[in-house]
């Protein structure tokens, strides 16, 4: 053998581990992937497809009265934490001069007071004013999943995204990175948490508890993939929108009558 | 000629490390993750096992017939659309417990309206926002006085909560 000098040997060296390690590595995911192949295909041609279901929301902020039930029922049901929300209700009050006023004392908990008058700040007399609910919007092209670095996040079949709270380790990055607000570390628990649009109910046949006590119909909770169902008919006929369009999270929760100044 | 023998210690190594990898991976990891995506498919399940609070109306009528006749006859006031659990709160515990399962005394979860005025002036309140249709007061303190001039303390001491609008 020719005589090696220090530097080729430490060259070939790590060139062999790192060939060991990517091996390695690829005989662990190749069996790993050959085995979910296996077992999907077995599931597939096992049983066939039961009907398919993918939940859908909508908020109709021309009904909402702004009684916050629905915060009340959401942190029952939930065990949400004191000052904590998974659903809250703002309050938009438009002024003539292009201002635009939100409230949301303890995210509607209690409702709310009528709006005091301002006059220091001169806003004027409101000329438009409407409740606006806010919960997870369960985006398409969802950032929170994208982010969570252990795979805690991720979306069921039905479209609703979840968080594995035993696999969270309270990083807090999803946290960060929705644009909306809903996510929040559970003090208690230490990990991320935020509406589930109450999957426990919702895969028995119920509706979420927030909509469950709505008074005014203000929320609407069905599967969007049956043409047929209340949300699918109120979702044809009439104009709606989403939050935050811009952005391209692309959400599933709907809302009618809302305007430009709602972020 | 002199490196030989070290080629052999350093595969020795790495098979060792590789090994540890494969063998942490496998703890770590937990079974079921990546079954059905990036996740443990068994948070699906442990997520659906959460327990139900709102239980819905008709729960409440098997021991509160007279309640719920009321409720959803036809001189209701709030015909069918405000249940009993957005006045009353969720009534899991409150079953659990009346049908004698052991559980825990929880204040919170009690259902007994203590002011009937926070409760109804939560949605009857006039505020700004409010879309037309609802009924709403604008003047409590005229509202809650008869018209003899008596004041009211409550809005169930003219109001029933359940039925027609005013008692008699
Ligand atoms: C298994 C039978 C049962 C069911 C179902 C039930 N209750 Fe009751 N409830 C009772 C009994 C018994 C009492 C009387 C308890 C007492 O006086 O301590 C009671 C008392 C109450 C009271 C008065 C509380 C108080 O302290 O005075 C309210 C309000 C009430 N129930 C609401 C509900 C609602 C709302 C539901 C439906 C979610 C419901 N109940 C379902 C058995 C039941
Ligand atoms: C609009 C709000 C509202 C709704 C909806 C409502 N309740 Fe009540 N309920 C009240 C209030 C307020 C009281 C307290 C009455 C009082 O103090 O005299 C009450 C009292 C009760 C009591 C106790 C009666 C007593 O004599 O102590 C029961 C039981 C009850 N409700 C059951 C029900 C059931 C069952 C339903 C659904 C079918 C229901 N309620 C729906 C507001 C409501
Ligand atoms: C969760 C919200 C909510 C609560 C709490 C509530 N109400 Fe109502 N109430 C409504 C709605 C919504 C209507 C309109 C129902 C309809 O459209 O038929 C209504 C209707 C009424 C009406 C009939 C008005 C009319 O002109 O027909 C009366 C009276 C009334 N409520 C009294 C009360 C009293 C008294 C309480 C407290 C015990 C109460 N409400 C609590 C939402 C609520
Ligand atoms: C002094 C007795 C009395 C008390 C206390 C009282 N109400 Fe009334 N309320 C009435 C009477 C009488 C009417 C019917 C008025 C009418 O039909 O014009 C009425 C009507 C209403 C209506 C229907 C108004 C509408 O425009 O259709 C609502 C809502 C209502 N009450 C809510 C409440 C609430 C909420 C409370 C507690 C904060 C309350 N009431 C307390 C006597 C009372």
């Amino acid at each position: 053998m020719k005589k090696m000098n220090r530097r080729e040997f430490l060259t070939k060296t790590v060139g062999t581990g790192v060939k060991t390690f990517v091996f390695g590595n690829l005989v662990c995911t190749t069996a790993e992937l050959l085995q979910d192949k296996k077992s999907f295909a077995n599931s597939a041609s096992k049983k066939e497809e039961p009907e398919k279901v993918i939940f859908g929301f909508l908020v109709d902020t021309r009904k909402c009265i702004g009684c916050g039930s629905c915060v009340r029922a959401d942190k029952a049901e939930n065990g949400v934490p004191e000052g904590f929300f998974r659903t809250w209700v703002e309050r938009y009050t438009f002024f003539p001069n292009g201002r635009v006023l939100v409230d949301s004392p303890k995210g509607a908990e209690d409702g709310f007071w009528p709006v005091k008058e301002d006059k220091e700040r001169t806003l004027g007399k409101p000329y438009h004013h409407y409740f606006v609910p806010k919960l997870c919007n369960h985006c398409i092209d969802t950032p929170c999943i994208q982010v969570c670095p252990v795979g805690a996040s991720f979306e069921t079949k039905e479209g609703v995204i979840l968080i594995d709270q035993k696999r969270c380790v309270g990083c807090a990055y999803c946290v960060q990175a929705c644009p909306f607000g809903t996510r929040y570390i559970n003090p208690e628990k230490g990990v991320a948490d935020k509406c589930t649009w109450c999957y426990h109910r919702t895969t028995q046949g119920l509706k979420p508890a927030c909509v469950e006590v709505c008074p005014v119909k203000a929320r609407i909770f069905g599967n969007i993939s049956d043409s047929e169902s209340e949300i699918s008919k109120l979702l044809r006929d009439n104009r709606v929108q989403v939050l935050k369009s811009y952005l391209g999270t692309r959400p599933k929760t709907r809302y009618i009558g809302l305007d430009s100044g709602v972020i | 000629m002199k490196f030989e023998k070290h080629y052999g210690r350093l595969l020795g190594v790495l098979i060792g490390v590789a090994a540890c990898f494969v063998y942490a991976r496998s703890i770590l990891v937990p079974k079921d993750f990546g079954k059905l995506g990036h996740f443990r498919a068994s948070a699906i399940d442990e997520i659906k096992a959460l327990p139900v609070q709102h239980v819905g109306a008709d729960k409440c009528k098997d021991c509160h017939n007279y309640e719920y006749e009321q409720w959803s006859g036809p001189k209701s006031l709030h015909k069918q659309k405000v249940k009993c659990e957005a006045c009353h709160g969720p009534g899991g515990h409150h079953i659990a417990k009346m049908n004698g399962e052991p559980i825990e005394e929880d204040p919170r979860r009690d259902l007994k309206v203590p002011d009937s005025m926070v409760v109804c002036s939560r949605c009857h309140l006039k505020l700004t926002g409010r879309p037309e249709g609802q009924p709403m007061l604008a003047d409590l303190n005229k509202h809650m006085t008869e018209p003899d001039g008596t004041k009211k303390e409550k809005c169930v001491s003219c109001h029933n909560p359940h039925t027609q609008s005013v008692y008699p």
